[in-house]
This record gives structure tokens, C-alpha cells and sequence, in this order.
């Protein structure tokens, strides 16, 4: 047997075994044994990538889902099974998916963290009339409110070396952390379901180094006296 | 929920239930679409696709089969009628699936020290190379090996001969070993260089 016949057997063959002039010429042609060996270690890798699946982005889903209920395939009267915040909310986290919109979110967070710097060198009263007359004056609730509303759970997680400073400064890092919390968390919880999404990296990246300013400016605080 | 469970109350339509099948099988339909096309936003659109056709008619499904079985099959087809939608208009199917002319396929230069694969290539080198091969190839490559179809389930589904589905993996394998062997000389000259630069600092 020559090579071109031994690889038309192997062209030609279902499974494993293969007939016994192929298995002497196999013997004989160190070329033959060679792409031999080489069809079976690119078959076992093959079926070691069927085995695993890749996640797709969460906006198949919603999409998906959108198009049973306008089909009516789903039916909105029988009770669906409870699901985690973040899948109630996908379309939130769509919103993240865009950089310009993330990007204000993070801007937000850090321009509250400024906000609270800056507060801090502001004496007591001032501060005081300055809440009231944003109270009196202000019908628009502020981005973080609404955020807030829309999104957080507001915890009491008390934060050493802030209990003795001023309440309002105290609350205004405290929400301010929660918020950043409450991103972490969703962020973590988006590149652990899909470990390639490398936008949701770049966000919890972003996100861990707001709360380490944040932290930063409360520890500081905490040991200048701040507004004790 | 168990997926029998999920089944049947998908089948009354409960929201939830047809979450969770979706959850237990889109990453498999989806590396399978991902796959066959090679193209992220198709593959999405497919996997799509094959779910909304899957709940279209889960109340005809009655358990004779398993139920990954029916949606896997499902999916291929879903996947094979697109495809076969783009390149029907331009050129015939067994054209198609063997897009490389016989004289111009990958061929073995004798003589020429094979480098062996075994133990030297992972996961992610195989699956780069599978996504340079022709479409022909990769679909047939795909649903031999990757996801354990038989010859003439292959025949079946892509609407084509025994032997062409065999002759369409035999070319597959061949043109997958080239590219990684390049791969393993790619990798092996970096080193080199590597090594070199190394050296010489």
C-alpha cells in the first residue's frame, strides 16, 4: 500500500478501526503515523469543544422574550418562576452595555464624591441652609435620587471612623458607597455569566477604583476630624 | 426546576419555564451557531431563531426523543436553511460545501517532517483554526466532530452524499492540521526570538 491509498481508507472510514493493510502500512510510513496520530488528537480536542457551550449576550434573551409575549406564546397570566433581581432588570443592564451612558453613571458617582469633598470644607450651617433651600427650591429630583429609586437598596452598613462626623456628610458617602456597591455587585455578576464581556470588565474595573477613592476621601475624613 | 418540569409547564406557556430552558441549553445552541458561522451577530440572531421555533412547537413535543436531541437537530437546521438561503442564489449546494477545487484542496507534501500535534495544540488554537476554514468544511468539520453527528445524518440534514460529507471532513482535517501545525511553528519561532532577545540584554 501507498500513502495516497492509505489516506483515501482514512477518508473513507466511519470509525476507529482500520483494515489491516492500512494498520501495516501504518507500521511502515512514519508520514501516514504522523497525520494519523494528528487526526485523532484534532477529533478529541473537537469533541472536548463540543462538550462546552459559550454563553450568548444577555440581549438574546430579551430579545427573545419580546417575541413570545408579542406572539403570545407566553402567557402573562400564569405566574412566572421568581427570578434574581438582575434578570427582572435586564434591560438596566443594557443601558450599562452602552460606554456613554456608563461613563455618565461613573461621572455621577464621582462628581457626588466631589460634592462630598467639597462639603466638607463648607462650615456646618451652610451646609444646613444650603439643604433647605434645595429643599424649597428644587422640583427635580437629582440623578443619584432617581437612581437611587430606580435601583438600590439602600443597606445599614456602617463604615469605621464615620459615626462620630457629621450626619449628612456620614449619609452622603455612605449612599454614595452603596451606589458604588450596588454597581460592583451588578458588574460581577454580569462578567461571572459572561467572562468574555469585555466591556463589563473595563465597567468593574472603573467601578472598584470609584470605591477606592471613596473610601480614600471617608478614611481622610475620618482622620483630618472632618466636621467633628 | 427540572428541565421535565420546565418542559411541561413551557408548554402552558409559563414565562419562567421557558427561561430556564432557555438558560439550560442557549449556551450549546449558541457555540453551535457560533460555530457554523463564524460570525458573532448571525450567531445571535440564530440562536435566536432556533429558540423562538423551538417554543413555537414545544406543545408537539411528546418525549419520544431527548430533548437536547430535538433541540440540537432543530438548531442545525435552523442554521443550514440560513445558510442555505445565502449561497443557494449564487452558486448549488454541492458547490457549496466544497467551495476548494479538488486540485487546490490542502494536499500532504511527502517528505516533509510532520510536526505532531499531540499534546502541543489546545482548545483555543483548534477552535481559531476552525474558523479559518471554508464554510463548506467548517460545517461539515463542525457536525462530525465537534458535535457528533454521524456521516449520514450529515447527508441528511445538508442535503448531500455520504461520500461528500466524508470526502468535505477529510479535507477539513487536513486544512485544520496545516493551520496548526503553522500555529506550532508560529509559537515555536516566537520563542526562538524570545529567547534571543533574552540572551542578548
Amino acid at each position: 500500500m501507498v500513502c495516497e491509498q492509505f489516506e483515501r481508507i482514512l477518508e473513507q472510514q466511519e470509525d476507529d478501526t482500520l483494515p489491516k493493510p492500512a494498520l501495516d502500512h501504518l507500521e511502515t510510513c512514519e508520514a501516514c503515523r504522523a497525520l494519523s496520530a494528528d487526526f485523532y488528537a484534532i477529533h478529541d480536542m473537537a469533541l472536548e469543544l463540543g462538550a462546552e457551550g459559550i454563553a450568548p449576550p444577555e440581549r438574546v434573551w430579551v430579545s427573545l422574550r419580546g417575541q413570545l409575549e408579542a406572539e403570545g406564546l407566553i402567557d402573562v397570566s400564569v405566574q412566572a418562576t421568581p427570578q434574581p433581581v438582575y434578570r427582572s432588570a435586564p434591560g438596566w443592564w443594557t443601558v450599562f452595555q452602552r460606554p456613554a451612558v456608563a461613563g455618565a453613571f461613573l461621572g455621577i458617582v464621582l462628581a457626588a464624591a466631589s460634592a462630598v469633598t467639597y462639603l466638607s470644607n463648607v462650615p456646618q450651617t451652610a451646609v444646613q441652609s444650603q439643604a433647605a433651600l434645595q429643599q424649597e427650591t428644587s422640583y427635580v429630583p437629582s440623578a443619584d435620587s432617581v437612581f437611587k429609586e430606580e435601583v438600590l437598596t439602600v443597606g445599614n452598613d456602617s463604615i469605621p471612623g464615620l459615626q462620630r462626623q457629621d450626619t449628612a456628610v456620614t449619609d452622603s458617602i455612605r449612599r454614595n458607597l452603596q451606589i458604588v456597591d450596588n454597581f460592583i455587585a451588578m458588574c460581577e455578576k454580569s462578567v461571572r455569566e459572561q467572562p468574555d464581556n469585555q466591556m463589563a470588565r473595563e465597567y468593574l474595573y472603573g467601578a472598584y477604583q470609584q470605591k477606592a477613592e471613596l473610601l480614600a476621601t471617608a478614611m481622610n475624613r475620618s482622620m483630618t476630624g472632618g466636621l467633628q | 426546576m427540572t428541565e421535565a418540569e420546565a418542559i411541561r409547564l413551557a408548554q402552558q406557556g409559563d414565562a419562567g419555564a421557558f427561561e430556564r430552558i432557555y438558560r439550560l441549553h442557549s449556551r450549546r445552541v449558541y457555540a453551535l451557531c457560533l460555530r457554523m458561522v463564524g460570525n458573532t451577530t448571525e450567531a445571535e440572531d440564530l440562536t435566536q431563531d432556533a429558540f423562538l421555533q423551538l417554543f413555537r412547537k414545544i406543545g408537539t413535543f411528546r418525549g419520544e426523543s431527548a430533548f437536547s436531541t430535538w433541540l440540537h437537530r432543530l438548531a442545525v437546521n435552523v442554521v443550514l436553511m440560513k445558510l442555505r438561503k445565502k449561497t443557494l442564489a449564487e452558486t448549488p449546494l454541492e458547490e457549496s460545501t466544497d467551495p476548494e477545487d479538488e486540485s487546490s484542496g490542502p494536499k500532504r507534501e511527502i517528505g516533509v517532517p510532520d510536526l505532531l500535534l499531540t499534546g502541543s495544540i489546545d482548545r483555543v488554537h483548534l477552535e481559531r483554526a476552525i474558523q479559518q476554514l471554508p464554510p463548506g468544511y467548517r460545517q461539515v468539520f463542525v457536525l462530525h466532530d465537534v458535535q457528533g453527528f454521524e456521516h449520514n445524518e450529515i447527508a441528511g440534514l445538508m442535503e448531500c452524499s455520504i461520500g461528500n460529507s466524508k470526502s468535505q471532513l477529510h479535507k477539513a482535517r487536513m486544512r485544520l492540521r496545516e493551520l496548526l501545525q503553522e500555529t506550532l511553528r508560529d509559537l515555536a519561532r516566537q520563542e526562538r526570538q524570545a529567547a534571543k532577545t533574552g540572551g542578548s540584554d
